[in-house]
């Protein structure tokens, strides 16, 4: 109780410190007065201090099994591991609200913290808009979620009475999965690091300081936040691929294309600022850019929170709803008033020389990844207006999504490869043909090649998408191969290393561009793994004991049904052998399981994974007589390199975020790096 | 310069505009509750919808391949074949909230293509009296 008393009393300390903040810093600004300034910067290390114990009083709560808390109860039980305690904190709406604050106001500080002695007349509104944002979530973790709530016992007098129950309910046991314990927090911290970019936005409009500085303090955060983003966004496909067993990674969902949506303007935004740091173009774009991923992070809370868009994903809950809209609302409102008031601060320092230059790939690959994140929400949110305005609601399918997105993904891919071979102001014709002969005669070559690979390793030609695909991804790698080759035979001229270490010292000296490099070709290893879905196989088999059927290129064989049971769940197994041309290469046991505490199914899905393709065995169940299983089998080709092209994104950005070195041989690296490119 | 930039943000945003209708017509369904669909029946006929709607306590069964239940909704129920492809989600289960998508059949059945059922991140705690209390009747927190 104690313990529920403080985390209360610290979610109240924090939401009128946050207040306090903002005046200090406000004023501080106004008056330019450096110890109200540095106040401001105090309160919001003391606002991290309030959230920061108010978290660690649920978890507490939750560590201790206080099931008087209603939380508590609710999600989590006492026989339950301790990881999944620990990630039962944001299992639910009150506690995941409150990790959203915690994150916010953990980058507040970091900001502040990384920002405290360089005097940056940004810094007292960048707070106040940290703040501002932080005020709103601290009134909903105060007043309409608030996890510190305890159970309340009616009596059958009808009065009411503090009460605990002996167990709590536990955590649901699809969220009992390793993937699904870190993916909040990745996916949070994703979302929430895009506002410090747009803090320092709005306190450079504000301010009128709009040459490169404010992109420039932020840069180190906003590739974070994109990393992050992505990681996220692609461990919430590895979990659904690993424990939903429909054998897809990616259903165009209200939820999942939450998340998509702010790392599609995240991406343009990332790319854009180079121009602005280069030549100072492309300043509305990129004010516009940050808002819109700052404004679409919030609002995929909003769906992901409010049930407003029904989804299988939806947890309804409507209390919020109209807080969420209100704010989000006001803000989009404020934001963009603030960019028109502005718009004589943002024209561009120069003009666009040639539709061949840098400047221009840069703008069609800003169009494009907007196009994306505007389709990509007007295909989720329809189905509300749609119903607001003719009363009937009309969901637009995955077929929306793909032959938009898909054509979209293929001029994307060509520009990750052709961008950087231009050149800014205007790339020479002689240039052109240096540079792109090789990645595009090899590819266009690669054409055929991919033809015959695809009927003999997957037992069907390519269509037309995925051809295309294929092809891109070869021009894309070979543009890749071409720049670290170019680079490192030009620094092998000054320096005496052998080829792999002048690689190596080329990325550390060049690290934002090679490192980008990496990042792109993760990018083509993502894209070929998308490409792998135009070849999957799929089928249904009703199998006894002994029974086989075939799916691809295996014969799957049961060999025994097994049933176990203990306190926690009943599962039923199965063992398969799994043959190529009548060869046992190996056995797989799909599984069913029965929990319960929650009354709950749940399918342990088989996967034998391999570079070329995933086996997928679903055990979905036995026949009416219980003699027989139902088994749904899935060959998922290329499915690995989704999961790999995300490490070696990881990888990539790791790369961009090295501190740069000061390179001892100016002239070798600029012969290394003839037009500096570079991301972030 | 200008006009060629122009042309080219327009015809861009042409094609996006054209791909969203192509993609929409074909992908697009109506969600109606099972009440919904008893006011327009008639004028559905096949077409292809998204039925939503609970399933009823003790419909589920299965008829050799196909799975068959009943899903209800403010009063009004229908019968549905499920005769897709993929494994039935491990949420489905009586009483949950399902949508499924496919269309009528002149008997009046409806058949369905996929389907899907309410994730159940958050279910009401629902405690009844045991020894500790045995005055409280069951009741359940409002969680969110």
């Amino acid at each position: 109780m104690l313990l529920a008393d403080i985390g209360n009393f610290a979610l109240i300390v924090a939401f009128v410190l946050a207040f306090f903040t903002i005046a200090a810093s406000l004023l501080g600004a106004r008056r330019l007065d450096p110890r109200l300034m540095a106040v401001g910067e105090r309160g919001v290390y003391g606002v991290t201090l309030a959230v920061g114990v108010a978290m660690f009083a649920v978890w507490g709560l939750i560590l201790s099994d206080d099931f008087a808390n209603a939380y508590v109860a609710g999600h989590s039980n006492a026989d339950m591991p301790l990881h999944y305690k620990i990630g039962s904190l944001w299992a639910g709406q009150e506690g995941s609200l409150l990790l959203w604050t915690f994150t916010l106001v953990a980058f507040s500080a970091a900001a502040v913290y990384t920002q405290r002695k360089k005097h940056n007349r940004l810094l007292p509104y960048a707070i106040t808009v940290m703040m501002g944002t932080t005020a709103f979530f601290l009134f909903l973790n105060n007043f309409r979620t608030n996890p510190f709530d305890n159970l309340v016992g009616i009596t059958q007098s009808g009065g009411e009475v503090a009460w605990a129950p002996q167990d709590g309910k536990g955590l649901n046991p699809l969220l009992q999965h390793w993937a699904m314990v870190i993916h909040p927090p990745i996916l949070y911290i994703g979302y929430i690091g895009f506002i410090i970019p747009f803090a320092f936005c709005i306190a450079a409009l504000w301010t009128r300081q709009l040459g490169s500085s404010w992109v420039s303090t932020v840069r180190r955060f906003t590739l974070i936040s994109w990393i992050f983003l992505a990681t996220g966004i692609l461990l919430g496909g590895k979990w659904a691929y690993m424990e939903l067993g429909w054998g897809g990674y990616w259903a165009w969902d209200p939820v999942e294309n939450a998340s998509l949506m702010p790392w599609l303007t995240g991406t343009a935004f990332l790319h854009s600022v180079i121009v602005q740091e280069k030549r100072g173009m492309l300043k509305v774009w990129n004010v516009s850019l940050i808002s819109l991923t700052y404004l679409l992070g919030i609002l995929g809370t909003f769906l992901t929170r409010s049930g407003v868009v029904s989804s299988v994903h939806s947890f309804a809950q409507s209390n919020i709803g109209w807080d969420f809209g209100i704010f989000l609302i006001l803000s989009t409102l404020c934001t963009a008033g603030m960019i028109i008031w502005r718009l004589p601060y943002l024209r561009s320092e120069s003009r666009l020389d040639s539709m061949i230059s840098r400047e221009s790939g840069f703008l069609f690959n800003n169009l494009l990844l907007l196009a994306a994140a505007l389709s990509v929400l007007f295909g989720t949110v329809f189905p509300i207006f749609s119903e607001m305005i003719t009363g009937r609601n009309v969901s637009v399918g995955q077929a929306y999504f793909n032959k938009i997105e898909i054509p979209i993904g293929m001029v994307l891919l060509f520009l990750t490869g052709a961008g950087p071979l231009l050149a800014y102001r205007k790339t020479s014709t002689s240039s052109l043909r240096k540079n792109f002969t090789m990645p595009i005669a090899l590819s266009l070559v690669s054409a055929p090649l991919y033809f015959v690979a695809g009927q003999t390793v997957f037992g069907k030609a390519p269509g037309m998408w995925a051809m295309i695909s294929l092809v891109l991804c070869t021009f894309v790698t070979l543009t890749i191969v071409q720049e670290f080759h170019k680079g490192t035979r030009a620094r092998i001229r000054h320096h005496s290393e052998n080829y792999l270490t002048a690689m190596v010292n080329l990325t550390r000296r060049n690290n934002r561009r090679y490192g980008g490099y990496v990042v792109h070709f993760g990018i083509v290893l993502l894209f070929l793994g998308f490409t792998g879905q135009a070849f999957t196989k799929e089928t249904r088999g009703v199998l006894g004991i002994g029974e086989e059927m075939r799916v691809g290129r295996y014969e799957l064989r049961v060999d025994e049904m097994t049933e176990r049971e203990n306190p926690n769940y009943w599962s039923g197994t199965l063992s398969v052998a799994v043959s190529q041309n009548g060869r046992e290469l190996f056995r797989m046991n799909p599984e069913k399981r029965f929990y319960f505490a929650s009354e709950q199914p749940s399918t342990e899905v088989s996967i034998a994974r391999q570079l070329r393709e995933d086996l997928y065995l679903v055990y979905a169940g036995a026949n009416e007589d219980q003699t027989k299983a139902v088994i749904q089998a899935y060959v998922n080709p290329l499915v690995a390199w989704v999961w790999i092209g995300g490490l070696v994104m990881i990888f990539g950005t790791a790369i961009c975020l090295l501190p740069a070195l000061k390179s001892s041989s100016r002239a070798a690296d600029d012969d290394a790096a003839r037009s500096t490119v570079e991301v972030g | 310069m200008q006009a060629r930039i122009i042309i080219g943000i327009t015809v861009i945003v042409g094609l996006v505009a054209y791909l969203s209708f192509l993609g929409f017509e074909e992908g697009k369904a109506y969600y109606l509750t099972c009440d919904e669909v008893a006011e327009r029946q008639s004028e559905l006929g096949e077409s292809r919808i998204k039925l939503a709607g609970n399933v009823v306590q003790g419909s589920i069964a299965r008829d050799g391949d196909i799975l068959k239940f009943v899903l209800e909704y403010e009063g009004h129920s229908f019968p549905v074949r499920y005769v897709g492809m993929d494994p039935v989600p491990d949420t489905f289960k009586d009483g949950v909230e399902a949508v499924v998508d496919g269309q009528f059949s002149p008997d009046g059945t409806f058949t369905g293509q996929t389907i899907q059922a309410k994730c159940a991140s958050k279910y009401e705690a629902e405690y009844g009296p045991d020894e500790e209390h045995p005055d409280e009747v069951q009741m359940d927190q409002p969680t969110a």
